[in-house]
């Protein structure tokens, strides 16, 4: 699923479980959409759907006002408007994706004045599959993009955990026990001094291996030229106890960090694998083109 | 990003402003060290403040970032303001710059540093003098 939204809006709310699951953003006062979407077998009965919807919101405000949104690339949905001053209130439209066998709802809030276009906009710019990355999907890569960061990840990785922290952003993948994590760095000029290798080094502490200054990575898809800036890889084995290693069940841990000239972030691709079929950071295609949508 | 607060509009008209009582110095690394009076609690009073030492003020060192935010606070900028320059200094997103703003703007009022005057709604920002004061 993509969908695109105005650039100054930003996620507040997500969710990485297929089955069921929200995304909300906001802009720097409002909550602007919530996109839900829940596992469904088959084409719910969404006459039912949205009169229960309409029962409910007539409950929050008595005497709303209902108007049935014409049915747009397959939305069927309704607006309501407020009982006395007539103005839109929300939104709400929904659609039945049978590839996914999914139930796909946009709910969006109007605490600004309603904006027809917008709302245009917001369920056009929705849709299902890597249709605009048929370059990713041609080596077997997914992408993900959120919270300023772009990660083309292989097919099979499953998006875990996303955890966004002001100039921290941290998204990591899984793959039976093999993980990935990805995270984009800022705020450089207030903690950064410059030396990647020491930072990578503090990264990787207690974790046995090799650093190494190398070319930059080829696949990193910073705006800019990558090639204005170093990486640096690290080769070793994640921490723990050494009978974990001789069981056989330490894994092995490869890092590449480099710095984004552009947007003066630190990209690092942690991956934890097991030498039979390794994972390697190469296998990640990472931009921190920060800020540029969703 | 977490979720947005309820009231973060109002929030961010909101102008925070320094403590008067605020005594602020370097210390011996160059960090700006804010010391702030305390309320005695009643049993810090006398007679127990005459057997015991009671500590009568509370200090709080800041880093480079505090000082900035710190510094910002200057009675006119309001949060949303301080929120955009802190982003732009530091290329990060509004939103992102809002979280971390917001809770070390949190921090110094919970230790009474500032305090934050958030207009009236209906009278807007003109009668910012008149709006009631966060502590």
């Amino acid at each position: 699923m993509s969908i695109t939204v105005p650039e100054t809006w930003e996620i507040m709310r997500h969710s990485v479980q297929e089955a069921r699951g929200q995304l909300a953003w906001c802009d720097r006062r409002h909550q602007r959409l919530l996109l839900s979407w829940s596992t469904c077998a088959t084409r719910p009965d969404v006459q039912r759907l949205f009169s229960d919807y309409k029962a409910r919101d007539s409950e929050a405000e008595r005497k709303s006002r209902f108007h049935d949104l014409a049915q747009v690339d397959g939305w069927t949905g309704y607006r309501r408007r407020s009982s006395s001053a007539g103005a839109v209130r929300l939104t709400r439209a929904g659609r039945y994706e049978p590839v996914l066998k999914r139930w796909i709802e946009l709910t969006i809030p109007w605490e600004v004045p309603h904006d027809g276009e917008l709302e245009a906009e917001l369920l056009a710019g929705f849709s299902v599959g890597n249709g605009t990355d048929s370059a990713a999907a041609s080596v077997g890569r997914e992408v993900w993009q959120a919270f300023g960061l772009r990660v083309e990840a292989p097919r099979d990785m499953k998006l875990v955990h996303v955890e966004p922290k002001p100039a921290d952003l941290r998204v990591t993948f899984r793959r039976g026990r093999d993980e990935a994590v990805v995270r984009r760095l800022g705020m450089l000029r207030a903690w950064f001094n410059g030396d990647l290798t020491a930072w990578l080094e503090k990264e990787a502490d207690k974790c046995p291996g090799i650093l190494d200054a190398c070319s930059p990575p080829g696949n990193a898809l910073c705006d800019t030229e990558p090639a204005a800036t170093s990486a640096v890889t690290f080769a070793g084995w994640e921490a723990g106890p050494r009978w974990r290693s001789l069981l056989g069940l330490r894994r092995e841990r490869l890092d590449r960090a480099w710095v984004c000239p552009s947007s003066q972030t630190i990209c690092h691709v942690m991956t934890l694998s097991f030498p039979g079929q390794p994972l390697r950071p190469e296998d990640f295609a990472v931009s921190c083109s920060a800020f540029k949508g969703h | 990003m977490s979720q947005l607060p309820p009231n973060v509009s109002a929030l961010l008209d909101a102008v925070p402003i320094h403590n008067q009582q605020v005594k602020s110095r370097r210390g011996p690394s160059g960090e700006l060290i804010l010391t702030v009076p305390m309320e005695l609690r009643w049993f810090m009073r006398p007679p127990v403040s005459w057997l015991l030492p009671v500590r009568r003020e509370r200090s709080v060192a800041l880093d480079k970032l505090g000082e900035q935010v710190w510094s910002a606070c200057d009675g006119e900028q309001t949060v949303e303001a301080i929120v955009e320059e802190f982003a732009a200094h530091h290329r990060l997103s509004f939103h992102e710059s809002r979280l971390a703003v917001m809770q070390f703007l949190r921090d110094l009022t919970q230790r009474a540093l500032i305090v934050t005057v958030v207009p009236r709604k209906e009278s807007g920002s003109e009668n910012a003098d008149a709006g009631e004061e966060q502590e």
